[in-house]
């Protein structure tokens, strides 16, 4: 149960970070550092 | 919030095995996640409170679409950018709804549109994306798709402005002028976080509020 709710959160949190990551800049006026893994070189 | 969210995606890569990358992935998304939910909160909570709900939304939405393709500064922290976001949202929001509506004409409108969305139409295509040392945009097809984004957004706004005036027109109702003016304002202010003036004026306004914190702090 733990495991499956683990696996659905790192799901929704890569499917968020992979959609900011395709924008110019975050939400509002804060960006953290993006992962490298992100970037479009 | 930083710490929190990477101790988040330690403990979720960890359970799951997952490498630094995908750790850091994680964290990134669930620091996006309780960002939007911070910033939605306290700019919800403002607008409220003043009775400009409505308003303050467009005005916010207006320059977080906008924002997403455009870039812009940004601030030194997630607290400040709260902030600073919700400040700037209600501060258009009332000055839109109890100064500037109750002056203003049909034809005052569309000329303030006409005015508004030239200069921001201007400042996109000029400078747009503007990018950070966090989020670097390296690639040329990446700027070009952005600033192009921008330019749809911003024709995007125009339409819902002509279908907002068609209302007034229809209705007689002032709110249709003050849902347009609410999108002119979120397209200034977005526009203008492109500029160098932009950048200065982040900039003091992040200063001011660090140096504000640590005051309250050290008489504590």
């Amino acid at each position: 149960m733990k495991k499956k709710l683990f696996t659905l959160v790192a799901a929704v949190t890569t499917l968020v970070a992979a959609t900011v990551a395709s924008s110019a800049c975050f939400w509002l006026i804060y960006q953290p550092e993006e992962p490298k893994c992100l970037r479009e070189e | 919030m930083e710490k929190l969210t990477n101790n988040i995606a330690e403990k979720i890569g960890s359970e799951l095995g997952l490498d630094k990358d995908g750790k850091e992935v994680i964290a990134y998304g669930t620091f996006a996640i309780l960002q939007t939910l911070l910033s939605i909160a306290v700019t919800v909570i403002t607008g409220y409170s003043f009775g400009v709900l409505t308003e303050t939304l467009i005005v916010s939405f207006t320059i977080i679409i906008l924002r997403k393709y455009s870039g812009g500064i940004h601030a030194s922290s997630p607290g400040i950018c709260a902030v600073v976001s919700a400040v700037v949202a209600v501060g258009q929001a009332l000055l839109i709804v109890f100064i500037i509506t109750p002056l203003i004409s049909f034809k005052i409108v569309i000329i303030l549109g006409l005015l508004s969305f030239s200069w921001s139409y201007y400042i996109i295509y000029k400078l747009c994306p503007v990018d950070s040392a966090a989020k670097p945009i390296k690639t040329i097809k990446k700027r070009q798709r952005m600033k192009k984004a921008s330019i749809f957004i911003l024709w995007v706004y125009v339409v819902i402005v002509l279908l907002s005036s068609i209302m007034y027109l229809h209705t007689g109702e002032i709110r249709f002028l003050t849902y347009s003016l609410c999108i002119y304002g979120g397209s200034i202010w977005q526009s203008f976080t492109l500029t160098h003036g932009g950048h200065i004026t982040i900039q003091q306004i992040d200063t001011f509020i660090h140096k504000f914190l640590n005051f309250i702090r050290r008489r504590k």
